[in-house]
């Protein structure tokens, strides 16, 4: 075993300039991920949740190489990405796919369903005519994928059978880091979690490690081992899924979780108290902590000063002024 | 009894495409009463939003109402002449949309479209539409109204825009609001913001709701009846608390155990298999058969009718004959 995590991000930074108009002497930047920190240990799962907006996708596409950072480092099997050279980040490529969150635009419409998964195993391997077509039909059992479809093009299939095809292309090279955005949103609610499945499946057979992107935490919950909240570019909590369900401390991870809608009709939420407001404008975030203007637990310092981003208890991270639960743990220390 | 103020009998709308003749809605009933929330809940191209324009009478080529129909307020809608149409549209009837950008216009000032629909209805002249207009961007919750009275579109976020669909929709004191998927694609924190204002304010103004939408959670949270869809006909109808409590259709009971339950831990998540058929991929008997776990050889051959299990609870399928299974105590979807 090795002593690095597979993947470290340290003060990940990605701004963009939104500038407007040619003569604005003050240039304007947003910053879809804002000073980001984590590690995912090989064979684990971290659900990424959010609002939209909050950068998730950034995040997702810095580490896949599609977008440079502006600042901080990626560091991928104890290695800085940014100091490698061309020909290793190809190799490296290999070892991190992306899954996205529409299988009907990531799929090339002219190609057949054995093309799109062979793709990469023609640039990345050196196989013969007869071990691609196996490698491909294997793969096409493995997500659950009828043999006979191999000649068929992406416009035949569902959005499920679709996302099948976009999950066997992503692990045809057997990579170490799989980066899903958003695999199910676009599916049929019956669908969904067939695909969830799935993944879940794929992730214990083969021992891959997932970064999951999703808008709710329903989505995450089932694949994921680990948790990291974002909201407005910054992760605002981090811990195991366990923990975060059971004992959030973030405000902002309560309101997500009371927000989500129950489906039994005996427990609904007239009463339950609602997060108010509307994310605010990125460009110009909030001073203090990006959420307190949403946040029914705020005080003065909350305007002022950014809280860090700190071990609560054993793994906990969480970035608040006056996490929830805090005296309560401190009791159970004693 | 008292009269129903919407009653849909037996309605059917079919769409003459190249490809075929697509029966979006094929004979739907249901009604809804005064100050009642009806929710139809089901997937992709079950024929939800055809049942909704159908109401609105807003389907145009190729579809056409074919069958069936539509009393609100004692009169059949359908076959009503356009004119006579658009008036019911502007008074009694309102709706609105997923995407509220689809409806207001980009080119002019929220209060220059709320102040147009006011004045069509009330006899106003501008200024007393405009404080008018405030007040109920001010009652739907918007903070600063007078600024947003006169902002753009496209300057406010998702949430705010469909808080201003509601207020011009309200704004006619509508007797039925269509609200066809109204924040599917919000985040989930407005979203319970917004559920929770259209609560509210139908509370006060008696109006009825047709709710749309594919979230069995959402459903639970804001009705009073159910109409669960499948290929352009409801398959089962009932109050809330039974519906949930003992779902008769195994659809019904596919789609309530497939939703993700936030305080539920499970090694794998319940699915539906197989996809939603395409519109001419539904099989001859039962439209769910090739996905039912129930299937007997009755429901290959013969398209099941309508059964009656209890009070105001109907179901279209075969299982229910001279009695009445508990789904519940059947295994069934894995
Ligand atoms: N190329 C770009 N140029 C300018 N701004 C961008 C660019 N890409 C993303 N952004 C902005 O960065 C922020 C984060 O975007 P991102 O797509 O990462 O969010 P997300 O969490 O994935 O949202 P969603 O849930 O909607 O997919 C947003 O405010 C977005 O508008
Ligand atoms: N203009 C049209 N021309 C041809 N077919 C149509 C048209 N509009 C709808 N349909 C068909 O009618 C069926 C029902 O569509 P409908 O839009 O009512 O589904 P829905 O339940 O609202 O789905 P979604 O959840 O995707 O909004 C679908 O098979 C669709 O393809
Ligand atoms: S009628 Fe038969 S096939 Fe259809 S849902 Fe009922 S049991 Fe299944
Ligand atoms: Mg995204
Ligand atoms: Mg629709």
């Amino acid at each position: 075993m090795s002593e690095h995590p597979l993947l470290e991000v340290r003060g990940l930074q990605k701004s963009f300039d939104v500038t407007k108009g040619f003569f604005k002497k003050e240039k304007q930047y947003l910053r879809a991920v804002n000073d980001v920190s984590f590690t995912v240990q090989n064979g684990e799962v971290l659900g990424v949740v959010g609002e939209s907006g909050c950068g998730k996708s950034t995040l997702g596409n810095l580490i896949v190489h599609l977008h440079e950072p502006t600042a901080g480092k990626i560091v991928f099997e104890g290695i800085d990405m940014s100091a490698l050279s061309r020909e290793q980040l190809r190799r490296q490529r290999a070892d991190i796919q992306m899954i996205f969150q529409d299988p009907f635009s990531s799929l090339n419409p002219r190609k057949r369903v054995f093309d799109i998964i062979a793709e990469p195993l023609r640039t990345h391997r050196d196989l013969n005519k007869e071990e691609l077509q196996q490698e491909v039909l294997d793969l096409m059992d493995l997500v659950g994928l009828n043999r006979s479809f191999l000649n068929r093009y992406p416009h035949e299939f569902s959005g499920g059978q679709r996302q099948r095809i976009g999950i066997a292309r992503a692990i045809a090279l057997r990579p170490k880091l799989i980066i899903c955005d958003e695999p199910v949103s676009a599916l049929d609610v019956s669908i969904q979690s067939q695909i969830l499945n799935l993944l879940k499946k794929l992730q214990k057979d083969l021992q891959l490690t997932y970064i999951f992107i999703a808008h709710g935490l329903p989505a995450v919950k089932h694949v994921s081992d680990r948790i990291a909240v974002m909201y407005l570019g910054k992760i605002v909590e981090w811990t195991t899924k366990e923990e975060l369900f059971t004992n959030p401390m973030h405000p902002y991870t309560e309101g997500l979780l009371s927000a989500i809608p129950i489906p039994d009709p005996t427990k609904r939420k007239e009463q339950r108290p609602l997060l108010e407001g509307d994310i605010p404008n990125p460009v110009n975030p909030p001073p203090g902590c990006k959420f307190h203007p949403r946040c029914p637990y705020k005080t003065e310092i909350c305007m002022q000063v950014e809280p860090e981003f700190t071990d609560k208890r054993a793994g906990h991270f969480v970035a608040c002024h006056h996490p929830l639960g805090a005296e309560k743990q401190a009791e159970k220390k004693l | 009894m008292e009269h129903a103020l919407l009653t849909v009998n037996r309605l059917k709308t079919y769409f003459y495409t190249e490809a075929g003749v697509v029966p979006a809605v094929d004979d739907v009933s249901f009604s809804i009463q005064k100050g009642e929330i009806v929710a139809i809940v089901g997937e992709s191209g079950s024929g939800k939003s055809v049942t909704s324009l159908s109401v609105m009478g807003l389907i145009e080529e190729p579809g056409k109402i074919v069958g069936g129909e539509i009393l609100f307020a004692g009169k059949d809608l359908v076959g009503m002449s356009m004119k006579k149409m658009r008036e019911l549209r502007g008074n009694q009837l309102a709706m609105i949309f997923q995407e509220p950008l689809t409806s207001l216009n980009p080119v002019f000032s929220i209060g220059n479209q709320l102040a147009e629909s006011i004045r069509l209805h009330q006899k106003k002249n501008k200024r007393e539409a405009r404080k008018i207009g405030i007040e109920m961007l001010k009652k739907v919750g918007i903070a600063r109204p007078d600024k947003v009275y006169d902002q753009h579109p496209h300057a406010l976020s998702g949430g705010m825009r469909q808080r201003v669909m509601i207020a011009m929709a309200l704004s006619c004191n509508p007797q039925l609001l269509i609200a066809d998927e109204p924040t599917t694609a919000l985040d989930v924190t407005i979203q319970a913001q917004i559920l929770r204002l259209m609560k509210d304010l139908i509370e006060e103004s008696g109006t009825s709701i047709l709710f749309i939408t594919h979230d069995l959670g959402v459903v639970a949270e804001m009705a009073d009846q159910v109409i669960v869809m499948y290929g352009g006909q409801v398959v089962e109808q009932a109050d809330v608390y039974t519906l949930f409590k003992e779902p008769k259709h195994p659809y019904t009971k596919g789609l309530i155990d497939s939703t993700p339950k936030i305080d539920e831990w499970k090694e794998e998540l319940v699915s539906i298999p197989g996809t939603v058929p395409g519109p001419f991929e539904f099989p001859e008997g039962c439209k769910f058969a090739d996905r039912c776990p129930f299937v007997m050889d009755k429901c290959k051959a013969e398209r099941p009718t309508v059964t009656k299990v209890g009070k105001g609870h109907e179901v279209r399928c075969w299982l229910h004959g001279e009695k009445v299974v508990d789904l519940n105590e059947r295994a069934s979807f894995t």
